[in-house]
């Protein structure tokens, strides 16, 4: 085994990457199908900041069933609604803000303000390996202590696990997730034990190891997407090697 | 990273996003709907209790 030297960006990641326990966390409730949100004549407008457009995106693309499944999943409880409000390539993508208080709205939840991401990041069309590579930072003041997590879309699910070890690191707890699009497999965030067995028994202690110097948590951490993209690789090596490629290419 | 401007102007429009949406005519009456349509199903419910 030979893997890639740790990256040069860990130190600045380790500053402020947390990944907490996945505990029971459940499912990301997901409102829409991928083609009914980024098909939407209002998508590109609102990716880019127009909240108007994010309005009508999300009413128009937003089945009140799912809204039935937030209620349920609630269990009675007010978290704060909190969005990864965020600056992308394209502006300030209003949809996950908007989508928010929208819900907030509709279910008598409160916003939270005040928590950002601080780092720009281009994951939108990227690659796997990118999007570990660069992952989204937040920063802010977490002064809640229940939050329900809110994005436009879900992926690897990532930046969802960010937010919520930002959360969590100072205290708060983040009792769920909801997106307004994503692929339904994206929905299962919390890492499956099996999951886990297979990646470790795959990659070895070594490469976990290596994981633990560059970012700061190990692989138990990981989502149930990051993780099953990892276990298709050929081998640890190879997986160090994409990293610390995609690090060269961060935002 | 983003500067400290960038993240006062994200910390701004977090806010304005919240105020605007208050006074959305599209979301206020989509609210609107919902609890006539809440105030009709429980109409029926009570009539159906009758």
């Amino acid at each position: 085994m030979s893997l890639a030297p740790i990256p040069d960006f860990a130190g600045s990641l380790k500053a402020h990457l947390r990944r907490t326990a996945w505990g029971e966390f459940p499912d990301v409730i997901i409102h829409a199908e991928e083609p009914v949100v980024k098909k939407h004549p209002a998508y590109g407008a609102a990716k880019a900041g127009d909240s108007a457009a994010a309005e009508i995106l999300v009413l128009e693309s937003s089945p009140i069933g799912a809204l039935d499944r937030m209620s349920e999943a609630l269990w009675g409880r007010g978290p704060h609604l909190l969005a990864v409000h965020a600056l992308e390539t394209e502006g300030m993508n209003a949809i996950p803000q908007v989508l928010a208080k929208i819900l907030s709205k509709l279910l008598d939840l409160p916003v939270a303000n005040g928590i950002i991401q601080i780092n720009r990041v281009t994951h939108t069309g990227a690659s796997g390996y990118h999007r570990l590579a660069s992952p989204a930072l937040f920063g802010g003041e977490v002064t809640e202590k229940e939050y329900f997590l809110v994005d436009d879309f879900v992926g690897q699910g990532g930046t969802l696990a960010n937010l919520k070890g930002f959360v969590e690191s100072q205290g708060a707890t983040a009792i769920g997730a909801t997106a307004l699009t994503g692929k339904a497999y994206s929905a299962k965030l919390k890492l499956e034990e099996e999951t886990l067995k297979t990646l470790r028994a795959k990659h070895g202690t070594e490469l976990e190891q290596w994981w633990i110097d560059a970012f700061g948590y190990g692989f138990e951490r990981l989502t149930e997407s990051e993780a099953r993209y990892l276990i298709r690789a050929d081998d640890a090596d190879a997986i160090s090697e994409r990293i610390a490629a995609a690090s060269t290419k961060r935002d | 990273m983003l500067t400290p401007y960038q993240r006062e102007l994200l910390l701004q429009a977090q806010k304005e996003i919240d105020e605007w949406l208050d006074q959305s005519p599209r979301l206020n009456a989509l609210l609107s709907r919902m609890q006539r349509a809440r105030g009709a199903e429980n109409g029926d419910a009570v009539k159906d209790q009758e």
